[in-house]
C-alpha cells in the first residue's frame, strides 16, 4: 500500500504538473512538485523491493531478497480481488493527501 | 502438436539464458513481481483520469478510463473462459530441463493472466494517449518475455495473453459505445464527489 500511495502522489504531481491542476499540487512552486513527483514514482518501488532489508538477519543471496516480494496467493500473497480494493484504497489516500497539502498550501500564501 | 513443440522448444531457448548473468536474474525477478506492472498499467488510468487541458478534454479521458476499467473485467472474463477449454500445465511441470526462478503457481499457465490485463489496459489507453499506450505494449510484452526467462510461462501463453488483452480492449469499447449513457451518468456523480 505504501508503494501505491507513494507513486499515487507521484503521478498526481505530474499530471498536475502538465495540466496545471492547482487543487493537487503539494507546494506552490510547481517545479518542486515536478521533481517530488519523479522522486516518489521512483522511490515508490525502490521502497517497497528494499524493504525486507529490516526483518532479514539471515545471510541470503542477492537474487533470494529481490525474490522475497514475490509471494504466491496461497503462500502470503495478496489475490487479485484484494489487490484492486487495497489499490483503490491507496490511490484515493494520496489523493486526499495530494487535496489536504495543495488547501494547505494555498491558506498559508494568502 | 507441431505449434506446442515449436513453442516449447523457444520457451526452452530463453529459459536457457537464466542463472548465468545475476543482473539479468534480479532485473527479470523484479519485472515479474506480481505488483509491479500491473500497478503500473493502474496508475497509467489514475495519471489518464486528470490530464486534459480543459473540462472537455478531461470528460474524453475520463471516459477512456472506464473503458480501461471495463477492459479488466473482460480480460479476466476471457481467462476464465480459456480455463475451461485449456487447463495447461506450467513449463517446469512437464519440461525437465527448466530452470525455474520464481514462485510455483497454481493456476494453469495458457494465458499469461498479468499480460492479458495490462495489454488490455495499454491497447484502450493507447487510443488516448499514443506515447503511454506503446510503453505499456512493449511493457506488457516485456513482461511475458521475463515470465518465459523465469520459467513460469511458455511464449505461446504470453503471445495468447497479449492477444486476449486486445481482444478484452476491443469488447471493452464496443461495450462502452453501448452503455454510454450509463456512464455518462457515473461521470456526473463523479464530479459531484471532487474526484474530477
Amino acid at each position: 500500500m505504501l508503494m501505491v500511495v507513494m507513486m499515487g502522489i507521484g503521478i498526481l504531481q505530474l499530471v498536475s504538473y502538465s495540466y496545471r491542476i492547482q487543487n493537487l499540487w503539494l507546494t506552490s512552486n510547481s517545479s518542486i512538485n515536478l521533481y517530488c513527483g519523479i522522486i516518489l514514482l521512483i522511490s515508490g518501488p525502490v521502497v517497497f523491493f528494499l524493504l525486507p532489508i529490516i526483518y532479514i538477519d539471515e545471510k541470503i543471496s542477492l537474487l533470494e531478497f529481490f525474490s522475497l516480494r514475490n509471494i504466491n496467493d496461497i503462500d502470503g500473497g495478496i489475490a487479485g480481488f484484494q489487490q484492486s480494493i487495497y489499490f483503490c484504497l491507496s490511490l484515493l489516500i494520496s489523493l486526499l493527501l495530494c487535496k489536504l497539502s495543495s488547501f494547505i498550501t494555498k491558506k498559508f500564501s494568502n | 502438436m507441431e505449434i506446442i513443440n515449436i513453442d516449447q522448444n523457444i520457451t526452452l531457448l530463453i529459459n536457457g539464458f537464466s542463472g548465468h548473468v545475476l543482473f539479468f536474474d534480479i532485473l527479470f525477478v523484479i519485472i515479474t513481481n506480481d505488483y509491479l506492472i500491473p500497478v503500473l498499467s493502474a496508475l497509467s488510468l489514475f495519471y489518464l483520469w486528470f490530464s486534459g487541458i480543459n473540462s472537455i478534454e478531461r470528460y474524453i479521458s475520463q471516459k477512456f478510463v472506464i473503458t480501461g476499467i471495463s477492459s479488466i473485467i473482460f480480460s479476466n472474463i476471457i481467462v476464465l473462459l480459456s480455463n475451461v477449454f485449456w487447463l495447461r500445465s506450467r513449463p517446469y511441470e512437464t519440461l525437465d530441463s527448466i530452470n525455474l526462478l520464481f514462485y510455483r503457481s497454481t493456476d494453469p499457465s495458457f494465458p499469461s493472466n498479468p499480460v492479458v490485463v495490462c495489454s488490455a489496459i495499454f491497447f484502450v489507453i493507447t487510443f488516448r494517449n499514443k506515447i503511454i499506450g506503446i510503453l505499456g505494449l512493449l511493457m506488457s510484452l516485456f513482461l511475458g518475455f521475463s515470465k518465459i526467462y523465469l520459467g513460469v510461462s511458455y511464449s505461446l501463453d504470453v503471445i495468447g495473453g497479449f492477444l486476449f488483452g486486445i481482444l478484452s480492449g476491443l469488447f471493452s469499447f464496443l461495450f462502452i459505445s453501448f452503455f454510454s449513457r450509463f456512464i455518462e451518468r457515473i461521470l456526473r456523480s463523479v464530479k459531484i464527489f471532487g474526484l474530477n
